[in-house]
């Protein structure tokens, strides 16, 4: 460039010094040869030192533009040189694609910006050039004396396309929001400058007063290179000012009509000169009409461009309706957050927090939680970690302490997510109410291992009945078949052993059976409750086993209890019964057995006792004395459910039981009974 | 003659047992244990000459259940190796195999297996049993 800038000062001073008419003309051609070469590869440098490919497309066709100019020139020397001189000739072909090449490149940066602007900016650009258009015919038309319309038309196209392509980019500034720059004006003032030196140029070969080493030649080649300083540079350097950016928009809406009153005005004014020739008025004429239909075509966009932004407008308040009443609407607390406090809340968080949105917002949601987190973490530094990992685009979620109004805790779960507002990250935060769920949750957990306990309970059941169920049957096959084989070998004499133990087998099926009715009858049959005085429910059960105590010489005495109990009647008689008669069973070898029933007070409540003196029970086996079926003497009769009755009896209604025993003979065994809701007679 | 111990609660099944001794010709002393105690106590105390052979131990039982005797017995060194044949009523699948992680040798589910065990005895050494008329003492 400093080489190609130094030859074209060296032709200039040159052109100064020298006063031969030929040398000065070989000077200029050198000058411009070197310069337009210049500019053609400083804007290929740019093109390959472009930072994005859109950047490198827009130089590249400005660099095709300087080599087609360049090219231009060259053919411009050869024919200086060989002297045939024809217009237009194979140089003017490559003159003129520089505007359009120009054009191309301006319209490339366009491409970035939206549809409608892009159309707009395509209109207002035709509407200047027909404008450009209009000013140079009106220049030139006046002076083209004998040349023939189409060497007229392409003197024209010189500037046109030169000042078109300026005009698009004279556009750019408004649409693109262009902010000042030297990187895209030199390229607009160099392609202004010449456009404006090209219609002085051809003005001049109408009027023939064309010279050799003039300054208006010198001007080619210093904008040649600042043309080629441009697209070295270019790049639309935007601004998101909202100030510039309204500015810019009232210059597009604005600029259609100063087209349309600048062409009427210059229509009028020409029309209106005298000696203007009438070909001149039509051209302005027909111009100025061009020019008023397209800037009502712009126009008419710019009012579609409005329909679309009221339309766009009605679906954004239709939007916010809809997201405002999910806001509003949630169940959970949602809340907007800058890095510290809440800057938006819903209605839900006034209810969650007990207080009204203004105590809310503006206040950070350490605030309205405990000094300590459930993990011992002081809340402040929790809370700043998690919006700190939220603002850093990782969403949080996590359970939180929160506080209310007044002064109760409760559980939430808090999500955190970063929200990119242009320029200003917020975070959303969503708190949802665990205490219900927690609540749910132990509950659930009760629950399980009720069921758990009753499963494996209801095992134990059906293994034990299935077992004890079976036993009968077994005795009755086995000797149904010994029955059998007796009759066939004739023995009738051992049929008569045998049938016994079938009857009996089907006599203990049968009081199973009943047992396990009545079992199952507990709990799931219940007669209404009533008072019973105690000492009266005792001795009506000491009544119903009389026969019993009497057989065994046995003495069953009892002390006054003086408690009721609100319970089912004959279950109840039923448990004393049941320990009165166990207590009989198991005397042993005492001589004069006895049996007590009383109430003492135990462990510092009331209780009511059945105590025996018989042989007791051993501890070893202490675990298993109130099983289903388990019989401690397998030689005592019962189906070894007594107790496991008495005791579904005692639990029904609330009560406990248990006993106490030494299992020394003579000491016998003490149960004791316990029902929470008995009162004093 | 040898000894059986046979630990059972219901007495009517004791009685199967031996009526089925009887029918198979199992010439033995019959040693009857009603409960999981009484076993151990007794098995404790037996003297040398009077050691079961055989043990035929019904799994539900008063006072000690049978696992728990059948445990124990294998605790005693003199009856490590004694074959024990476990009895069953519900020939519940579970009480076998922990009967046999336990080192029992056999089962009998009652009362379609006699047959079975009068198979199952060669199997388990007891080639002395001899199949005779003679019904088998029972103390």
């Amino acid at each position: 460039m400093l080489t190609g800038s130094a030859v074209v000062l060296g032709a200039f001073a040159g052109i100064l010094f020298i006063r031969d008419t030929v040398w000065i003309r070989i000077l200029d051609n050198v000058h411009w040869t070197v310069s337009y070469a210049t500019g053609a590869a400083l804007a290929w440098m740019g093109a390959r030192n472009a930072d994005s490919i859109e950047g490198m497309i827009v130089r590249r066709w400005f660099a095709v533009g300087l080599s087609c100019y360049t090219v231009g020139q060259i053919l411009w020397d050869i024919q200086v040189g060989i002297g045939w001189n024809p217009f237009p000739g194979p140089s003017d072909f490559f003159y003129l694609l520089l505007g359009p090449c120009f054009a191309v490149g301006f319209y490339q940066t366009l491409r970035q910006s939206r549809g409608a602007q892009i159309r707009a900016a395509l209109l207002d650009t035709a509407a200047l050039s027909t404008t450009v258009l209009a000013i140079t015919l009106a220049f030139y038309l006046p002076r083209r004396g004998t040349n023939s319309p189409f060497t007229l038309s392409v003197m024209a196209l010189y500037p046109v396309l030169m000042l078109s392509a300026a005009c698009l980019a004279l556009i750019l500034i408004p649409t693109l929001r262009l902010r000042w720059s030297p990187r895209w004006a030199l390229l607009l003032g160099a392609s202004m400058v010449n456009g404006g030196l090209w219609m002085q140029w051809n003005s001049l070969t109408l009027d023939d007063a064309l010279a050799d080493g003039t300054l208006l030649n010198a001007a080619f080649s210093v904008t040649a290179i600042c043309m080629g300083a441009g697209a070295l540079v270019w790049k639309a350097v935007t601004s998101t000012d909202a100030r510039y950016d309204r500015w810019s928009e009232g210059w597009l809406r604005i600029l259609p009509l100063i087209l349309v009153v600048g062409a009427s005005v210059g229509a009028a004014l020409v029309a209106t000169l005298p000696g203007e020739k009438d070909l001149v008025k039509y051209t302005t004429g027909a111009a100025a009409l061009f020019v008023v239909i397209l800037a009502a075509a712009r126009q008419s966009m710019l009012l579609a461009d409005r329909d679309n932004l009221i339309a766009a407008r009605e679906a954004l308040r239709e939007t916010e309706t809809t997201f405002l009443s999910l806001f509003e609407g949630a169940y959970d607390a949602v809340f907007i957050l800058d890095d510290k406090n809440y800057i938006e809340c819903n209605q839900r968080s006034e209810e969650l927090f007990g207080r009204p949105r203004h105590e809310i917002v503006g206040h950070s949601p350490v605030e309205f939680s405990p000094p300590l987190q459930a993990d011992g973490v002081p809340s402040t530094d929790k809370a700043r970690e998690k919006i700190a990992n939220a603002l850093a685009g990782y969403p949080q979620r996590f359970e939180w302490i929160h506080i209310r109004s007044n002064r109760m805790l409760f559980n939430a779960e808090v999500s955190l997510k970063r929200i990119d507002y242009p320029g200003r990250p917020r975070l959303l935060a969503i708190v949802r109410d665990m205490t219900a769920w927690k609540r749910a949750e132990l509950e659930r957990d009760r629950l399980i291992s009720e069921l758990e306990e009753k499963n494996a309970e209801l095992e134990r059941f059906t293994y034990t009945v299935s077992h004890d169920l079976k036993s009968p049957l077994v005795t009755i096959q086995s000797f149904a078949g010994f029955i059998r084989s007796d009759l066939e070998e004739k023995a009738y004499d051992k049929i008569a052993t045998d049938l016994p133990f079938i009857q009996k087998a089907a006599a203990k099926m049968d009081a199973l059976l009943h047992e396990l009715l009545e079992l199952s009858r507990i709990g799931r049959k219940v007669n209404t409750p009533e008072d019973c005085e105690l000492d009266r429910i005792v001795s009506y059960a000491a009544d119903i086993v009389a026969g019993r105590v009497a057989k065994a010489g046995a003495k069953v005495i009892l002390h006054p209890i003086g408690l009721t109990l609100s319970a089912d009647k004959p279950r109840l008689v039923e448990v004393f019964q049941n320990l009165i008669d166990n207590a009989l069973k198991f005397m042993g070898d005492q001589e004069l057995p006895e049996v007590h029933v009383g109430r003492e007070h135990k462990n510092g409540r009331d209780v009511v006792y059945v105590r025996d003196n018989g042989e007791g029970i051993d501890p070893r086996y202490h675990h298993k004395l109130f099983g289903l079926f388990e019989k401690l003497h397998p030689e005592a009769e019962g189906t070894g459910m007594g107790l496991a009755i008495v005791k579904r009896i005692v639990e029904i209604h609330g009560g406990q039981i248990w006993f106490e025993s030494e299992g020394k003979p003579g000491l016998g065994t003490t149960f004791y009974l316990h029902f929470p809701g008995w009162r004093t007679n | 003659m040898q000894r059986v111990l046979l630990v059972e609660d219901n007495e009517d099944h004791a009685a199967l047992v031996v009526r089925h001794f009887e029918r198979l010709k199992i010439q033995c002393i019959l040693q009857h244990c009603k409960d999981g105690q009484e076993a151990l106590d007794y098995l404790e105390s037996v003297p040398v000459k009077e050691r079961p052979a055989l043990i035929l131990l019904d799994l539900r039982l008063p006072k000690v259940d049978g696992l728990d005797v059948l445990r124990r017995v294998r605790e005693m060194k003199v009856f490590s190796e004694t074959p024990i044949v476990v009895l069953t009523t519900s020939g519940a699948s579970g009480d076998v195999s922990r009967a046999y992680q336990l080192h029992a040798n056999s089962f009998v589910t009652k009362p379609a297996d006699f047959e079975a065990f009068r198979d199952l005895m060669p199997h388990l050494g007891f080639y002395w049993i001899s199949y005779n008329r003679v019904a088998p003492a029972v103390t």
